[in-house]
């Protein structure tokens, strides 16, 4: 009712005196729901707000014995620091390359498997097989690597296969060769099953009578497919591939430091890693600051961009 | 209804990356690091009343991750022997470095501090002044001042020190190998280098445990390069760091020396010799297949060898003559050995948790008394009557234990003053051990730059130091060769190796 009296009102004045009675009384009305978002306001202002002031250190020449206020102020020195090093071409390279990787195989990969198990009828078996691809998803990276290491080091079950087969064995954990498979096998091993649910959400709000007026009208189980189902969830998908493009420069610190090792340096130094080294390990916080920062406003870019674009194409977007 | 759930499923999904978001400094993955601050303190966290014992608090290292407990019998006579009131946190050893530069970082360090190595982060700490400058004070102390002045000098930033070195034996590695195997064989002891090859050949393939199947190799290697420098070494390639003709310090990986070493190791690798994975084996599981009789030459630290006859004897019920141990063998150019550095870093104390200069004076005071006898054995053997026992010619001998109880106990113990240790009635092995240790002391090639600091080596130095290694073990796998590797080397004196030569070459000079 409050909205439509503004929206007749011309006069400014009266819209703005109208805009405040339309929050106090929406605030009076939802005044529990404003309470519950409290917590959720303040976790963000403390957590994550106040905190990240913390990237102006990308600027100092920091060192923590002498604290924010009294370490020196470099400007961007850590910067041309970075992208003058002659690895900055090679992280970045590797960097977006398992992110492409994984994108064109793992992004996919949920997609498929939620629209095979929707296609499932036995209730009780579908369930079971959901609940047995989402196990992957709660075991460590450090218990996959350990597994992977077993498996597919040269004594492992994998290469005592391949010599039995008359081959040579293959050194998976060490070659730069099979790196990035074996880092894009583990995700989607891990991964795959866990992604399903959210595509899974959406196809069972897909109304059922379009599928049975498709079936009177001669459609087939692909012809369904292609025109009901996956319309259906295009949006959704569309969604999560806005926020994955945002994680671009993200390959997930602990897999890739679990899995890297000096016969695969070349193709496994990527800006996670590259930033827990330098700057845990060696104490350049200042630096790797600069790096964190740097990964951070490429991944602001490319959420927007993903976003503009997806807008252009005529989808409803993030924001 | 479905743009609600849509809704949800956005916010919940937004909330979750939120949560996996990496904080700007890049510490998300610290959550992997195995923590282990195993002790916090048990007294109640108020300030005490000025008569109680003074308190002392330290950090120290655990390499099992199940350190001393606080009411062991070994702390409390700590407590009685020094009169200071004790509490102990540990650190794992894997992360130790990457934990403590947090804990430096978080300006949360206990009094006494454990430090490993003069690493990077550590000089700009010191210099910071995050830790007491002792120079001036240590030789106050009986104990403290008779520490030895090369080791002294050798973990000096800047020429000032900054704690008491933790002592080691300088000839301490040497080659831990399967004496019973060897006897399989009707072999000798390696004397020279290809004596060396030649044994471990047969190790692979000869079947030294006589079972008819081919299932041993020769020698375990990991991660960690200290193996491979210790060949290096015993090639003919300096000690880290070596002086050319010009009398300029220059890296050991720049010599010929260095790369003969590299093509023999590439021999022992290409011919299975040594597990092909090693440079994805973690350290932790280095001594898995020395253990279980799959290999049978272990290039470590000499002691190794009395660890690994130990637990033949204790876990798998076999004999007591199974292991040997022996120093480097003979290289083409003589017989010569990597010492150690005398030190495994030092004991230092921070000013976060002796703030005032009294705090650092009790301290020392503690220090030093850790270094009288009763403090050093106590440190290293724990208490007459529940660790050890002396027999009748004043031998000691340690009880064992399923689980070592005074494990990380002797990690802050700095042994300045020597000859102060009881003597332990010893294994043949171990008998063996201590002859190496004095056998090996001509033949120690010295690091010339071990007390000399540049600047550049603590800002860049631990990344260069990676390429290189990163590209021996390339070289050593077959994917680059010799001009690769030559090429790699020349990337590192562009990229700083030059500066640091040029450093040390001027801090070398300047102090010789």
């Amino acid at each position: 009712m409050n909205r439509a009296s503004i929206q007749l009102s011309k006069d400014k004045k009266a819209l703005r005196k109208a805009k405040r009675e339309f929050n106090i009384t929406s605030i009076r009305k939802d005044v529990w729901l404003y309470i519950l978002l409290i917590p959720g306001v303040l976790h963000f202002i403390i957590f994550k707000y106040l905190p990240m002031w913390g990237v102006l250190i990308a600027f100092q020449d920091y060192n923590a014995y002498l604290g924010f206020l009294g370490s020196p102020w470099v400007g961007f020195k850590h910067f041309i620091d970075f992208f003058s090093n002659p690895d900055f071409t090679r992280l970045l390279s590797n960097t977006l390359l398992i992110s492409l990787y994984n994108l064109a195989f793992g992004f996919p990969a949920p997609v498929i498997m939620a629209l095979l198990l929707n296609e499932i009828r036995s209730q009780w078996y579908k369930r079971s097989i959901q609940t047995l691809v989402y196990i992957p998803h709660f075991i460590s990276w450090v218990i996959i690597a350990s597994l992977t290491y077993s498996l597919f080091n040269s004594q492992g079950v994998v290469n005592k296969y391949i010599i039995q087969m008359g081959n040579n064995a293959i050194p998976f954990l060490t070659s730069d060769n099979t790196f990035r498979g074996m880092i894009i096998g583990q995700t989607i091993w891990k991964e795959t099953g866990f992604g399903t649910i959210i595509y899974l959400a959406a196809l069972s709000g897909v109304d059922p009578q379009l599928y049975e007026a498709a079936v009177i009208d001669g459609a087939n189980r692909f012809k369904q497919l292609w025109h009901i189902t996956l319309p259906s969830i295009k949006s959704t998908v569309v969604t999560l591939l806005i926020l994955r493009l945002g994680h671009v420069l993200d390959n997930g610190f602990d897999q890739i430091f679990l899995m890297s090792n000096s016969l695969n340096r070349n193709v496994s130094d990527v800006f996670d890693v590259y930033v827990y080294t330098i700057g845990i390990t060696r104490g350049a916080f200042s630096y790797s600051t600069a790096v964190g920062l740097f990964k951070g406003i490429i991944g602001i870019i490319l959420i927007y961009s993903a976003n503009y674009l997806a807008k252009k194409a005529g989808e409803s977007g993030l924001f | 209804m479905k743009k609600l759930s849509a809704l949800c499923i956005i916010l919940v999904l937004v909330l979750a990356l939120a949560a996996c978001t990496v904080p700007d400094s890049g510490t998300g993955g610290t959550s992997t690091q195995p923590t282990k601050a195993a002790q916090k303190d048990k007294e109640p966290a108020k300030d005490k009343v000025a008569e109680g014992p003074k308190k002392i608090s330290i950090l120290a290292i655990t390499f099992s991750g199940t350190p001393i407990e606080e009411n062991e019998p070994a702390v409390l006579a700590l407590e009685e022997l020094t009169g200071y009131d004790v509490s102990l946190q540990f650190l794992l050893n894997s992360s130790y470095e990457d934990q403590l530069n947090t804990r430096m970082a978080a300006g949360n360090l206990p009094a006494l501090v454990a430090i490993t190595g003069k690493t990077p982060s550590v000089i700009s700490y010191c210099r910071a002044g995050a830790f007491w400058d002792i120079t001036d004070h240590y030789k106050n102390y009986p104990n403290l001042k008779q520490a030895n002045e090369i080791v002294m000098n050798n973990i000096s930033i800047d020429g000032r020190i900054y704690g008491i070195y933790r002592a080691r034996d300088l000839g301490r590695n040497g080659i831990s190998y399967r004496k019973d195997w060897l006897e399989n064989l009707g072999l000798e002891e390696p004397k020279t280098m290809d004596d060396l090859y030649n044994v471990m050949y047969a190790f692979t393939h000869n079947d030294p445990d006589q079972n008819g199947q081919d299932d041993t190799y020769a020698m375990t290697w990991c991660k960690w390069f200290g193996p491979l420098d210790q060949i290096a070494v015993a090639f003919g390639a300096p000690n880290k760091w070596g002086l050319n003709d010009n009398g300029e310090i220059i890296p050991y990986f720049d010599t010929e020396e260095y790369m003969e070493s590299m093509r023999y190791m590439k021999k022992l690798y290409d011919e299975g010799l040594i597990n092909r994975d090693y440079a994805a084996m973690e350290t932790s599981d280095w001594t898995k297949d020395f253990q279980n009789s799959k290999s049978g030459v272990h290039i470590d630290v000499s002691d190794q060898a009395w660890r690994y006859q130990k637990k033949f004897i204790e876990e798998l019920n076999m004999g007591d003559d199974i292991v040997w141990v022996m120093g480097m063998p003979e290289g083409p150019k003589g017989r010569r050995v990597q010492p150690t550095s005398g030190h495994a870093g030092f004991v230092a104390i921070s000013k976060d948790g002796a703030p005032k200069e009294q705090d650092m004076l009790d301290a020392l005071n503690f220090l030093d008394i850790c270094n009288t006898k009763e403090g050093q054995n106590l440190l290293n053997y724990g208490v007459e009557g529940v660790h050890y026992d002396l027999n009748e010619k004043g031998e000691l001998k340690r009880r064992t234990f399923g689980q070592d109880p005074l494990e990380g106990f002797n990690q802050f113990m700095t042994n300045v003053v020597s000859g102060q240790l009881l003597r332990e009635q010893m294994s043949p092995v171990q008998i063996r051990r201590e002859e190496v240790l004095i056998e090996n002391i001509p033949f120690c090639i010295a690091n010339p730059a071990e007390p000399l600091t540049s600047n550049t080596y603590a800002e860049k130095g631990a990344t260069l130091d990676e390429k290189i290694s990163d590209a021996r073990n390339q070289f050593i796998a077959g994917q680059i060769d010799e001009a690769g590797f030559k090429a790699v080397v020349a990337d590192w004196y562009a990229q700083g190796g030059k500066a640091i030569c040029d450093e040390y070459t001027a801090a070398y000079k300047a102090a010789n």
